[in-house]
């Protein structure tokens, strides 16, 4: 038996883009928790452009439907559809490093690392103080 | 006829004194408040409604069921947040599952099995609890960007109270965070690193593979088994070190 979840994708959202984004992750998800899947902006690029980061395994059907027009999902019938459908708009699947202007996704094998995703999209985590009082 | 049921009443207590010798020793005869075990399909599902059961290599977990019987059990409710079996293995981004524990101010016991492999970055964190830093606890691996602290350490109750060792890449160890009285203790594989003391009670909301507080993503390679108790008796401490050592194949 293989598991149906056999790619890992990656999503960086500008921070300015974290509600639509939000929007997107509910539509495309399974669930009516995925619209808090973008929260804090806590990785950025080499001009100091923050974005949050979401990376999680997928099925196949994830890039599909991500191309495709939306439809509002039966886990969230009351979602912005529109704010979506402008997140959709700004999907750059596997095409360079993170960008202000677009939600940039790293799609590959399930075994790849999250970090090597991260890395792919040019971005680094925001320095956190070692002591943490 | 009279000698008989003497006779039977020896050969009863003999056999049962013999198998006892031969039970292993579980979780749930410690009387403990949780009991995570990754390795177990059947209190393993996709969602966190439990609708779902995980059945194969890199299905998402979303609930992973207390087998403790105390309910305790570890959750995520957003696609993206929720580790992979089998490890589990948590991303490091946004992986986690939330659990509630109420330590409060007591004795405790928390051992678990981890995988050290590709620790990196910013206070990677075993479990966290709390919200607040003043009833807040973390276990780390602090990786934080080679500033010569790249030892594991327990943040809580406001202030730093432990530094262990550094663990990167020591393949899967067992940790234990011990806490009596006011005085916390790290065991790694069973040995005793170090203490520290503070006060307070620990909130009871938490996490596995993060802390509430900021995001601090546990990157090794696995968390695994978790054994919680309200105890700190060191016979209790020895019997889940070993129980989870034995369970992955770890020598204490």
């Amino acid at each position: 038996m293989t598991t149906e979840y056999n790619q890992r994708a990656t999503i960086a959202a500008p921070a300015s883009l974290r509600s639509d984004a939000n929007q997107l992750a509910l539509c495309l998800g399974e669930f009516s928790a995925d619209d808090q899947t973008f929260t804090a902006a806590n990785y950025q690029d080499a001009a100091g452009g923050l974005y949050a980061v979401a990376s999680t395994v997928a099925k196949p059907i994830f890039a599909q439907m991500a191309g495709q027009p939306l439809q509002a999902p039966e886990h969230a019938p009351d979602m912005d559809l529109t704010a979506a459908t402008r997140a959709q708009d700004l999907l750059q699947i596997n095409n360079g490093i993170a960008d202000p202007d677009v939600i940039a996704v790293v799609l590959g094998d399930r075994l790849e690392s999250a970090q090597d995703h991260i890395a792919a999209l040019g971005l680094t985590q925001v320095e956190q103080e070692a002591d943490v009082i | 006829m009279a000698v008989t049921p003497i006779n039977l009443s020896v050969t009863n207590i003999t056999s049962t004194s013999v198998r006892l010798n031969w039970v292993q020793w579980t979780p749930l005869q410690g009387a403990v408040e949780a009991w995570y075990d990754p390795s177990d399909l059947s209190t393993l599902f996709q969602d966190d409604a439990g609708t779902t059961p995980v059945t194969t290599n890199g299905d998402p977990v979303g609930l992973m069921q207390d087998k403790s019987g105390n309910g305790n059990d570890a959750s995520e409710s957003v696609s993206a947040n929720r580790p992979s079996y089998p490890g589990l293995a948590y991303d490091g981004v946004d992986d986690e599952l939330r659990i509630t524990v109420g330590l409060g101010s007591t004795d405790f016991i928390i051992s678990t099995v981890i995988g050290t492999q590709g620790l990196t970055g910013s206070s990677p964190s075993v479990f966290g609890f709390g919200s607040f830093y003043s009833e807040a606890m973390l276990l780390y691996a602090n990786t934080n960007f080679g500033t010569a602290s790249d030892e594991m350490r327990l943040f809580g109750l406001g202030t730093e109270i432990l530094i262990g060792p550094d663990i990167r890449n020591t393949g899967d160890i067992v940790v234990t965070v011990v806490r009596e009285n006011n005085t916390f203790s790290l065991y790694i594989n069973g040995t005793f690193f170090s203490s520290g003391s503070a006060s307070g009670s620990v909130s009871s909301t938490g996490l596995i593979g993060s802390w509430p507080v900021d995001a601090r993503h546990y990157n090794g390679d696995k968390i695994g088994e978790m054994v919680i108790a309200k105890t700190s008796s060191e016979p209790t401490r020895l019997k889940i070190e070993s129980y989870l050592a034995s369970e992955a194949g770890i020598a204490l």
